[in-house]
């Protein structure tokens, strides 16, 4: 009975941590999915297989003129960020832009352009 | 009939001191299995029809059991062989995955969308995805050389508290008594053994 519940907790302990890591990037990874669907936004996704078994995965995403898009994405990071293992943030225009996230197993590297209301996001994931 | 059964009397009592032999115990089965079994042994009919089935399933269940062996280390070979052959696949399977063969495009599953609409054909996205692949792979070099210089920082903090240990121990040396020298520097929480 003791070992079926040690078991049982391990297999718990497991679950939550699986849960955690599918939660981590939540916002932003669904924000680059739902940028397929969109007009004037361009999505291009890279398979890499050169390194052998699963390989690298890029996902790269550009827009212009959407400032709400734009905004969408800042929010999207934001809420995020909590789960971030190292950040980067620039000032531009008086802003604190981010720049770069990474988290446990994905790089995020983000180039807004205020002026055109537009950004370029890139996603490395191992 | 009248010796008939005292004949049977007689098997009957043998029968039941354990001196009967296996033909005579025949005898008495098939005596009380007949319908004409005299009233005063009809007593005795249910104990000779249970000692006949009940000996019957014994013998079958001992006959059943001494087969049951071959059969038994049969399906247990044939099991483990099938689990050998399982696990055998899955290897292969599991290998076939993680080493693609080389005729296999590196850029299979990559895909462009524009306005909503997907590319997939390789041959016609491959310069776009090459030129994006070493944009990416730039960028993490970067990334990697940043984490590398950030690691690599001391911290300022620290350094500065040396400093100001450093000067206090010289203070603290320049007094005679031993005791006051300790009592300076528990007032103003350094060690200067850590600073000779």
């Amino acid at each position: 009975m003791k070992t079926r519940h040690l078991f049982l907790a391990i297999l718990l302990l497991f679950a939550g941590s699986m849960f955690t890591e599918m939660q981590a990037q939540s916002n932003i990874k669904a924000l680059m999915k739902k940028c397929e669907t969109m007009d004037n936004v361009d999505v291009t996704r890279i398979q890499n297989r050169t390194t052998g078994g699963k390989g690298t995965i890029i996902t790269n995403i550009k827009f212009t003129n959407n400032r709400e898009l734009l905004n969408e994405f800042i929010e999207a990071l934001k809420k995020d960020d909590t789960e971030a293992t190292y950040i980067t943030e620039s000032k531009v225009n008086g802003k604190m832009i981010p720049t770069f996230y990474r988290f446990k197993n994905a790089t995020y590297f983000i180039k807004i352009d205020e002026s055109e209301n537009g950004a370029s996001i890139s996603l490395n994931e191992n | 009939m009248k010796e008939e059964f005292t004949d049977i009397e007689g098997l009957l009592e043998r029968f039941f001191e354990g001196k009967t032999s296996n033909a005579e115990e025949k005898e008495l089965y098939v005596f009380f299995n007949r319908k004409d079994v005299p009233e005063h042994l009809s007593s005795y009919k249910p104990l000779f029809g249970y000692f006949e089935s009940g000996l019957a399933e014994e013998v079958h269940r001992s006959e059943t059991g001494s087969s049951k062996k071959p059969v038994t280390v049969r399906r247990r070979l044939l099991s483990m062989a099938i689990s050998a052959a399982a696990a055998v696949l899955l290897l292969l399977f599991i290998y076939s995955l993680i080493n693609r063969s080389a005729d296999s495009d590196p850029f299979e599953g990559s895909y462009i969308v524009r306005n909503g609409v997907r590319i997939d054909n390789l041959d016609e996205i491959r310069p776009e995805l090459e030129l994006t692949l070493q944009k990416a792979l730039l960028q993490q070099e970067y990334a990697n050389r940043l984490f590398e210089m950030a690691a690599s920082v001391e911290d300022p903090f620290a350094k500065i508290q040396q400093e100001i240990a450093a000067h206090y121990c010289e203070l603290i040396h320049q007094f005679e008594d031993e005791n006051v020298r300790k009592e300076v520097q528990n007032m103003l929480q350094v060690d200067c053994k850590e600073q000779l």
